[in-house]
């Protein structure tokens, strides 16, 4: 199969993402700026909206999708569904065009964009029936480390962990009572539409894994896992 | 015209290459049978991840072994249900995304109406006849026991089918009841081989005046039959395969024990003889009233070589209408993409294509006439 992963460092071959961990997905397109990326709730309508808002975003930048220079797709945790549809077609688009794969977790990309506060980042994503699954990520010097792997718990629990002097800060998938909860027990919680993971943030992670030439193997490479 | 077919509705990830819904020009299955073995039956969760790490590698031998680049692809068919919906997410949405980036037709094809068109393949240079209309087909597999007529392509009629259980279900089950394995339709017939189908007496719902069958009372006989010759198990096998030790997340299967002078060839020679006689009787009855011109088996109890046998003298011995028995080759009978592949050729000649929200349907069913 002809890989087009010798010339992926030409510039100007963009990056697809595409996470679709919970019913909140996104896409975005990037090539060391950022060209587009779309953001929808599509709760469990993964399969027939997945496709189409990836046109709308490669139509809009006049691209094929022979065109890309790799995919990269979200692994979770997340819910198992919705992680395979993404997988679906990161493996089509892989078969089709020989695209390599970038398997990003969600909750590194939730953290990331709270990289540049240099202390500890709690990511959340909604596990179901009001549980969370979570992961600790301490940024070093814009670089995160994850430094508790991902558990399952309520959001009490999570709460009990904020017990460093440090700042706390917690992002993603979190109700209002979740929130307060954990606010209550000293973590900065920002503002509702600003804690979600971004598809930017994805884009980000991706591109440095593409640059890197780090790229996973497409036969391989799985959702995680984690026992409910 | 050549087409791509992806199938991953349950257990097996499968890719094919099909000329014109005729020639298989390859036909890749990867069976999960060893990951379900140890839980006597299949995991839905542990199905699916399956097809997550196996659709990458199947596809790309389909096309290695046809010699097919992917740019001389047609088109892209896939089944769309009814299946798993977990499974049916990973094949309709690599298939999707193949159609789009290669800029080629999206076929969703309805799964009973791809075993049907198994009917229709072959691997030869020279293609056998076309089945003669009106057809009458009986679809036998783990998930479907259907009598369906077919008067023409993509023209189905449901006359009747199972009332609980599948036939490939009750094979199952029967192998669970006398330790035999999973999957249960090869190993009865393996261990009925040398048995006397007569020796044990086991009810047959008949359900005159209608095209249906029934399974569950075999079952239960055949419980109640077993429970006194078997050693006592902890805990006691449940019959949809829900109980049993907690091995991991997912619960292994913990077999019946039984001393060794137990008849298990005469009860696997009655049990399957229990299954089959209500399905070639009925089958002929309907295709004497319907006067159909073939009788078609597909799915894969299709496979059944005591099926195949019965069912042949059935129709020598009381077919009123001189119609055709056509049963696809071994291969083609149990899952697999050659058959999706198939269908779909015929469905573009119809017209029919899908376009990117095609979703899957776990419960689709073959209304369409
Ligand atoms: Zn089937």
């Amino acid at each position: 199969m002809d890989s087009p992963i010798s010339d992926s460092a030409e510039p100007n071959r963009p990056l697809l993402t595409i996470d679709t961990s919970s019913a909140q997905a996104g896409v975005a397109l990037y090539d060391g700026e950022l060209l587009s990326f779309r953001s929808w709730s599509a709760d469990r309508t993964h399969t027939t909206t997945l496709l189409s808002e990836i046109h709308h975003l490669l139509d809009a930048a006049s691209l094929e999708a022979g065109d890309l220079a790799a995919i990269g797709v979200a692994v979770g945790p997340g819910a198992f569904t919705g992680l395979r549809v993404g997988f679906g077609v990161a493996k089509g688009f892989h078969l089709a065009t020989g695209a390599p794969l970038v398997g990003i977790s969600t909750l590194e990309a939730t953290a990331f964009p709270f990289a540049v506060a240099n202390c500890t980042i709690i990511a959340t994503i909604g596990a179901g029936r009001g549980r969370l699954v979570w992961a600790h990520y301490r940024a070093n010097d814009g670089e995160l480390v994850e430094t508790t792997p991902p558990r399952n718990g309520v959001a009490n629990e999570l709460a009990a962990e904020i017990t460093s002097r440090d700042r706390v800060i917690v992002a993603g998938e979190l109700d209002q009572e979740q929130a307060s909860i954990i606010a209550a027990a000293g973590a900065s919680v920002p503002a509702p539409p600003l804690r979600v993971r971004h598809p930017a943030a994805f884009a980000a992670i991706g591109w440095q894994r593409l640059r890197a030439g780090t790229f996973d193997d497409a036969t391989l490479l799985e959702p995680v896992y984690l026992s409910r | 015209m050549i087409l791509l077919g992806i199938e991953t509705s349950c257990d097996e990830t499968s890719a094919a290459i099909v000329a014109d819904g005729r020639r298989v020009l390859s036909s890749v299955v990867s069976s999960q049978f060893e990951i379900h073995r140890a839980h006597g039956g299949v995991v839905p969760e542990l199905a699916a991840r399956r097809h997550v790490t196996a659709i990458v590698p199947v596809v790309e031998e389909a096309l290695r072994v046809a010699g097919i680049d992917r740019r001389d692809l047609d088109a892209v068919a896939v089944t769309q249900g009814p299946g798993l919906a977990g499974a049916l997410v990973v094949g309709m949405n690599a298939a999707k995304a193949m159609a789009y980036a290669l800029r080629r037709p999206l076929v969703a094809v309805n799964h009973l109406e791809a075993h049907i068109y198994a009917n229709w393949l072959h691997t030869g240079l020279e293609a056998p006849p076309e089945p003669v209309f009106p057809l009458l087909c009986l679809l036998v597999s783990g998930g479907h026991t259907e009598l369906i007529l077919m008067t023409g392509h993509g023209q189905f009629r449901h006359l009747g089918g199972t009332l609980d259980d599948a036939a490939g279900e009750a094979f199952d089950k029967g192998a669970r009841l006398l330790a035999l394995g999973f999957p249960g339709g090869p190993a009865i017939q393996a261990a009925a081989r040398d048995g006397n189908p007569s020796a044990f007496d086991l009810p047959r719902a008949w359900l005159k005046e209608t095209h249906d069958f029934s399974f569950s009372g075999l079952k239960t006989a055949m419980l109640r039959l077993t429970e006194p010759m078997r050693s006592p198990v902890d805990p006691l096998p449940d019959l949809e395969g829900n109980a049993g030790p907690q091995s991991g997340p997912f619960r292994a299967h913990r077999a019946p024990v039984f001393p060794p002078d137990a008849p298990i060839a005469d009860l696997a020679a009655a049990f399957q003889q229990a299954i089959i006689e209500p399905l070639v009787v009925k089958t002929v009855l309907a295709a004497n009233e319907l006067d159909v011109g073939t009788i078609a088996l597909a799915g894969g109890v299709a496979a059944n070589s005591a099926l195949r046998e019965h069912l042949r003298a059935e129709i020598s011995a009381r077919s009123q209408t001189g119609a055709m028995l056509l049963v696809p080759p071994l291969e083609f009978c149990t899952d697999n993409a050659a058959m999706v592949a198939g269908a779909a050729a015929w469905m573009i000649r119809r017209g029919d294509q899908d376009g990117w929200e095609a979703d899957v349907f776990p419960r689709l069913s073959l209304t369409r006439s």
